[in-house]
């Protein structure tokens, strides 16, 4: 037999044809397609296992990346009220205007448009719109209508941000206390910065998930931990007393041709401050155009020859020591030498006896010194600092400096003669301010302060912490300096500051100024008054300063500015007339 | 001779099943539906509750600015104020006659409002 059986062979053939299939027999073929398919599966079940065990974590954070998203959600910042609960300072919803340029198709075009509505200069924009990178701001803190004008006309590659913006609607009030913040809400200076993580509040973080459209989804959009807004700042500042020190600041500056002044009212009863201005000032909502001069608050930050007024330091120190006594008479010529230096009573006077009372009144700088020289080098020295003049105040204020008086053993010959009649010393207006304060509260020094209490998010008021106190003279030495000051603007050198039925108890100052080179002094002056009002009851005290006026003398220039200021403000608090206080006994006849 | 087994009538199982499926089927729909609804509506009011408080802090800077010392000194100006000079505001003492009767006055209303009541309880 010659033909094969079949299906024993190697190929089969067809039984209707005769031709062998190709493949080989059903079943192997099904074995080898079971057997593929089980290859392709395993590889399918492989990648399943990568995919879903090993790699799981990853591809679920990337498909959660994809449609979650985490944004911080700011916290607004608190305001800052004065004492009276008006808003000096208040955040305001902005929005931030940013561009990818990758995405910008008419970058010229677009550039006009957003400068228009901006107002801004195209150049820029344009050079935004056209420089490397897929995100640059175009402008912050944006207006919300602004804003909204601008997203309507739905430019490509432009967006938006929330944001806060920072508005000091009174302008250039108390704007050096104020301080600023920066753009991202931080704060830069004053009492933005100093009080910042109060103000600032904590951020929250809100989850969100959304679809491939870029939709919030309803149901997966949840907040992980709300924002917590900051406290606000109640101040001691009286904005009406304020602006009232600012504008007279302004008009005395003017009128005395001066560089610029300083202006400090306090409460000495409490330390708080009620106005605190320098001149020349800054508008805070137009920073761009502030320039460092301006925002300095030098009240605090500057130091400055006191001059005169600071002869109280001495006699207080006198009478507190015993050294002198009220009716005590000394005997005062016109002109005193030191090491080769001559000092000199600006009034022209005879050899003649004089009382601490006239010492003050007449403003003598050889009484001064004689005053300080019976004290000795270290008792006089201990009361400087007792008065809070080697020291910084401690003011809730960022940036105070301290005054510049060398420690007693690094004294000269001449520091005895200079020191007392407030030059070769330099303090802030504030520290100075403080003496009369302390005069004022009876002997008793009390911590100067910018805040009176925070208010938390939910309305609890927080009481700042009570002011540092300390007794620097008795009560009697106190009563006694004011009778001798209440004197001097009753018939001495500080007639111009006096304000009827109220009386002011004060001294005025005129220190020559260090020349620009540092070699000695020069043919300008610092003229300031400081002192209080009513006399007999003292509800405030003002200090005013100007820098270099061309009228020189702190009774021509610095007076009257005092009692525009401390007038507004008796009015201002309501403050009753108080009886004069008694003479203090006195040899020199008034006038 | 077994008995015949009696033919179980499956309509009520298949309807009562159909009810229990159909229902949840549409509680949960529903359900489902009410969530996402009071989704959005939470998502309108807390947008409404943030345009109003964008509404507030604006109409609060407004406040703040209207009252600004600036602007409130040029509208008195406007109306014809003149600033307080030192002087302008005289304090008018109390007259001791006057203390006095205010004295006597307070004395009276004391007698009146305590003793009188104590001596004539009953009244």
């Amino acid at each position: 037999m010659t033909a094969r059986r079949a299906g024993s062979g190697r190929r089969r053939s067809s039984p209707l044809t005769g031709r062998r299939r190709p493949g080989g027999s059903p079943a192997r073929r099904l074995v080898s397609l079971l057997a593929a398919l089980a290859l392709g599966l395993s590889g399918i079940f492989a990648r399943l296992i990568l995919l879903q065990v090993r790699d799981a974590s990853a591809y679920t954070a990337l498909a959660r990346d994809q449609r979650v998203r985490e944004v911080n959600v700011p916290a607004t910042r608190g305001k800052i009220l004065d004492r009276n609960g008006r808003a000096l300072a208040l955040s305001v919803p902005a929005l931030a205007v940013y561009a990818d340029p990758s995405l910008v198709v008419d970058a010229l075009g677009e550039a006009r448009t957003i400068a228009a509505d901006l107002r801004l200069h195209s150049n820029d924009i344009f050079a935004k719109l056209t420089s490397p990178g897929t995100f640059t701001y175009l402008a912050r803190g944006v207006g919300l209508e602004t804003a909204s004008a601008l997203r309507a006309r739905h430019l490509p590659g432009i967006g938006f941000l929330s944001e806060s913006r920072r508005e000091y609607p009174s302008g250039d009030l108390a704007s050096q206390v104020l301080g600023v913040v920066g753009v991202d809400g931080e704060g830069l200076g004053g009492l933005e910065l100093h009080y910042s993580a109060e103000l600032a509040g904590q951020a929250g973080r809100a989850v969100l998930e959304s679809d491939p459209s870029g939709m919030l989804i309803p149901q997966g959009t949840y907040v992980d931990t709300p924002p917590t807004a900051g406290d606000d700042l109640m101040l001691t500042i009286d904005t009406a007393i304020q602006f009232q020190a600012q504008a007279a600041l302004a008009r005395a500056v003017r009128q005395n041709k001066a560089k610029g002044g300083t202006v400090i009212v306090i409460d000495p009863a409490t330390g708080e401050i009620l106005a605190m201005t320098s001149y020349p000032s800054f508008d805070a909502s137009d920073l761009a155009h502030a320039t460092a001069e301006q925002e300095r608050n030098r009240a605090v930050t500057d130091v400055y020859e006191p001059g005169s007024v600071n002869k109280v330091v001495a006699v207080a120190a006198a009478l507190e020591e015993g050294t002198l006594t009220l009716n005590q008479r000394l005997r005062v010529p016109q002109t005193y030498e030191s090491y080769g230096h001559v000092f000199r009573d600006v009034h022209t006077h005879p050899t003649e006896q004089m009382t601490l009372g006239d010492i003050v009144a007449f403003s003598s700088n050889v009484g001064a010194i004689q005053v300080a020289g019976g004290l000795g080098d270290d008792t006089f020295y201990s009361y400087l600092e007792r008065f809070g003049l080697t020291s910084r105040t401690g003011i809730d204020f960022p940036g105070e400096v301290d005054g510049v008086i060398d420690p007693v053993d690094q004294w000269n010959g001449l520091s005895m003669a200079t020191i007392p009649i407030g030059q070769g010393i330099a303090v802030t207006p504030l520290q100075m301010a403080q003496v009369y304060a302390t005069i004022a509260n009876g002997g008793m020094w009390i911590q100067p302060h910018l805040v009176r209490e925070t208010i938390g998010p939910d309305g609890e008021i927080h009481p700042v912490p009570t002011a540092a106190s300390r007794r620097v003279v008795s009560a009697e030495t106190a009563s006694a300096v004011a009778q001798m000051l209440a004197y001097a603007v009753s018939v001495g050198t500080g007639q111009a500051a006096q304000i009827a039925e109220f009386w002011v108890a004060g001294k005025t100052g005129t220190a020559e100024k260090v020349r620009a080179d540092g070699q000695g002094y020069g043919d300008k002056f610092v003229a300031s008054f400081i002192g209080f009002t009513p006399a007999s009851r003292p509800a405030l005290v003002v200090a005013a300063i100007l820098d270099e006026p061309v009228t020189e003398y702190g009774g021509v220039a610095a007076a009257p500015l005092f009692q525009q200021i401390a007038s507004f403000a008796l009015t201002r608090l309501h403050v009753p007339p108080a009886p004069p206080l008694p003479r203090p006994p006195h040899a020199v006849k008034p006038g | 001779m077994a008995r015949p087994v009696p033919k179980r009538r499956k309509f009520p199982f298949y309807a009562s099943a159909f009810l229990i499926v159909g229902s949840l089927v549409v509680g949960i729909v529903s359900f489902q539906a009410l969530v996402s609804q009071t989704s959005f509506r939470m998502r309108e009011l807390s947008q409404h509750a943030t345009e109003l408080q964008q509404e507030h802090d604006r109409l609060e800077l407004d406040v703040a600015k209207l009252s600004a010392p600036q602007r409130l000194q040029k509208a008195a100006r406007a109306l014809g104020m003149v600033a307080q000079k030192p002087g302008d505001v005289r304090a008018i003492s109390v007259r001791p006659e006057a203390e006095k009767r205010q004295d006597d006055l307070s004395q009276e209303v004391r007698s009146f409002s305590i003793e009188s009541l104590l001596a004539e309880p009953h009244r």
